[in-house]
C-alpha cells in the first residue's frame, strides 16, 4: 500500500497500542529502545517531528514480523517506508553498507542511456528462447557477483545460471531480457520512489509482452509483483522459482539427500505468503527439511535489509540465525534470496576463523538445480 | 565541436605521479584530457571511484601504479589490480564498455612511457565517444534527476 504519513494517520489511528509489534520484533530484542509501539504511537499522536529526528526509522529491519502479529492488521511496513522518505528530506539518513560501490552503480543503471548486458552472465549450457511468453527476470544477483565473490563466497551468476537450468530441467526455456533494468526494490524501501519509478518505467514496456515472469529473487518477485501495480500500475503475472518447481513437482525425482534446513526470507514468506512451495519442492526433491526455532511466520530476518544498518545489534540478530540453523543438525541452511544469501556468508566469512558456524550457506536455486540435475 | 575526453587518472604517490611529474619536467607534448589524481598506492582505489567517475560523466579512467614487486607497501599495487579487474566485470554487467577503465603500471623513471600511454589511451577513448551517461545527462529533460540520484 502506498500511503503518505497523513493517509496513514487515518488507518493507524486503528492501533490501540497492545504492543505485540514490539513483542514479536527481532530488533527490539537487541536495540533496546527500538519499539514499533512507539514509534507507531508517536506518529499518530503528534510526536512525529521527535520520532523522525531521532532516526529510528532506520534501524527497522523492514522484515515484517510486526504487521503479521498485528491484530488490526496496520500496514506498518508502508509507516517505515514514508518515515524514511520524510527521515532523508530531513537530512536523517540512514547508514548504507558498501554505499561507496553501490549507489553509483545503481545510479548508472538508472540512466536510460545505459544498456545492461545481461545475457553476458548465462554460461553456454543454459537454454533461452527469445520467442518464449515466459519471461525469467534476472535481477541484481549477477551484478553482486564480482563485489562480494571473493570476500564473501556469494556467486551470484552461478545463482542465476542455476536457477535457469532449474527451470530448464523441468521442461521451461524462458527468454531472458538482455536490457533488463534492476526492480530497485532497495530503493523503495529507503524511501526513494523517484529512483523506483525511474527504474520501474524504463521496464515497463518491455515486462508487459510477457504472459509469466519467473524470478529466483524473493525481493524482485515482491516488487514486481505487488510494487508495480500499487505504484506504477502494471499488472504482471509474476512467480517465483519455488512455485514453478512446486507445480511441476511430478518431474523432480526423490533420492534420500539428507537433512537442510530453510530459511524463510521474509519478502517471500511474510510478504508474498509463500511457506509450503519451497519446501515441497526440497522434500520432492529428497531432503528432509529440519525447521528452525523461529520459522514460516515468525522467521528470524537474515538481519541486513536493503543494505541499511548494518550495524552490532543487526549482526547479533544474524548470530542468533546462523545459531538456530546450527541447532537443527542440518548440514545445508537453503536460502531463498541472493541478499539473504551475502548477509548470512559475509557474518559467516567474518568468524569463520573463530570456527563458528559449520554450515553451509546455499541458495535455493544452486540446491535444486543439483537435484534435478542428479536424476 | 570535436570530442575531448575526459580522463580522470588516479596515480601512485611513488611511480605514476612521479612519472607525470617527470614528463611535466622534460617537457613531453601530451593531451589534456587527464585529471590526476594522487594517491599514496594504487591499494588506495576503490571501485567506487570510478563508478562514480563514470556517473559523473568521465569518459575513461586511467590507474597508474608501480610495476609489480616496486610496490613502496611491498604489494599494494596487486590489491589494487585485482580491484581494477573486479571493477571492469561490474562495469561490463552494468552497460559501461570495460575498457573505459585500464590499469597500467608506470615506474617513476618513465615519463615518456607515460605521454605515450595518455596519448594511446585518450586516442582510444575518442574511438569510442563519449561516455553514453553524460550524453543522456546533456540531452534528456530528465537527465539533471538523473545524475543526481
Amino acid at each position: 500500500m502506498a500511503t503518505t504519513i497523513a493517509d496513514a494517520r487515518n488507518i493507524f489511528i486503528q492501533c490501540y497500542q497492545c504492543g505485540v509489534c514490539s513483542g514479536s520484533c527481532p530488533k527490539s530484542r537487541v536495540l533496546p529502545g527500538f519499539l514499533p509501539r512507539r514509534m507507531l504511537f508517536q506518529m499518530i499522536n503528534g510526536f512525529e517531528e521527535r520520532q523522525l529526528e531521532s532516526g529510528l526509522g532506520w534501524e527497522c529491519l523492514t522484515c515484517g514480523k510486526c504487521q503479521v502479529h498485528c491484530p488490526q492488521g496496520i500496514d506498518i511496513m508502508g509507516l517505515v517506508r514514508d518515515m524514511r522518505s520524510k527521515m532523508t528530506s530531513r537530512g536523517v539518513n540512514g547508514l548504507v553498507a558498501h554505499d561507496s560501490i553501490l549507489a553509483p552503480m545503481y545510479s548508472i543503471m538508472a540512466s536510460p542511456a545505459i544498456k545492461p548486458k545481461k545475457s553476458m552472465y548465462l554460461s553456454d549450457d543454459v537454454k533461452t528462447d527469445p520467442n518464449s511468453k515466459t519471461l525469467f527476470f534476472i535481477g541484481c544477483a549477477p551484478h553482486l557477483d564480482a563485489p562480494f565473490r571473493d570476500d564473501v563466497g556469494f556467486k551470484g551468476i552461478d545463482v542465476t545460471n542455476d536457477a535457469i537450468k532449474a527451470l530448464n530441467l523441468v521442461g521451461i526455456v524462458p527468454a531472458v531480457l538482455d536490457d533488463e533494468k534492476c526492480c530497485a526494490h532497495d530503493y523503495l524501501w529507503r524511501g526513494d520512489r523517484a529512483v523506483f519509478e525511474a527504474f520501474g518505467r524504463q521496464n515497463a514496456a518491455a515486462l508487459q509482452k510477457f504472459d509469466t515472469i519467473i524470478t529466483a529473487c524473493p525481493e524482485c518477485y515482491r516488487t514486481l509483483a505487488v510494487e508495480y501495480k500499487d505504484l506504477l500500475g502494471i499488472e504482471l503475472n509474476v512467480k517465483h522459482l519455488s512455485e514453478v518447481l512446486a507445480e511441476n513437482i511430478d518431474k523432480i525425482k526423490s533420492k534420500d539427500r539428507g537433512e537442510v534446513t530453510y530459511h524463510d526470507s521474509c519478502r517471500l514468506g511474510r510478504f508474498m505468503n509463500i511457506y509450503d512451495e519451497p519446501r515441497e519442492a526440497l522434500e520432492a526433491a529428497g531432503y528432509t527439511v529440519k525447521e528452525m526455532t523461529e520459522s514460516r511466520e515468525d522467521a528470524l530476518c537474515c538481519g541486513v535489509p536493503t543494505w541499511v544498518s548494518c550495524n552490532d545489534e543487526n549482526k547479533k540478530i544474524r548470530e542468533q540465525k546462523l545459531d538456530y540453523a546450527l541447532a537443527t543438525g542440518a548440514k545445508r541452511l537453503v536460502v531463498p534470496c541472493p541478499k539473504c544469501e551475502i548477509h548470512l556468508k559475509c557474518l559467516q566469512a567474518d568468524l569463520s576463523e573463530e570456527g563458528k558456524y559449520p554450515i553451509e550457506i546455499v541458495n535455493f536455486a544452486t540446491v535444486m538445480k543439483e537435484s534435478l540435475e542428479e536424476d | 565541436m570535436t570530442f575531448e575526453p575526459k580522463i580522470i587518472t588516479f596515480m601512485c604517490n611513488w611511480c605514476g605521479y612521479a612519472a607525470a611529474d617527470l614528463a611535466g619536467v622534460s617537457r613531453l607534448q601530451y593531451p589534456a584530457t587527464v585529471r590526476i589524481i594522487r594517491t599514496m598506492c594504487t591499494g588506495r582505489f576503490d571501485p567506487g571511484f570510478v563508478l562514480r567517475a563514470f556517473e559523473k560523466g568521465a569518459d575513461g579512467v586511467l590507474v597508474c601504479g608501480c610495476h609489480p614487486g616496486d610496490c613502496q607497501y611491498i604489494e599494494g599495487n596487486l590489491k589494487g589490480k585485482d580491484r581494477v579487474e573486479m571493477t571492469q566485470k561490474m562495469l561490463e554487467g552494468i552497460g559501461i564498455d570495460p575498457e573505459r577503465l585500464r590499469l597500467e603500471w608506470v615506474s617513476a623513471s618513465e615519463g615518456p612511457i607515460f605521454a605515450e600511454l595518455v596519448r594511446e589511451f585518450s586516442e582510444t577513448i575518442r574511438k569510442k565517444g563519449p561516455n553514453p551517461l553524460k550524453e543522456s545527462v546533456s540531452k534528456t529533460e530528465g537527465g539533471e534527476e538523473v545524475a543526481q540520484i
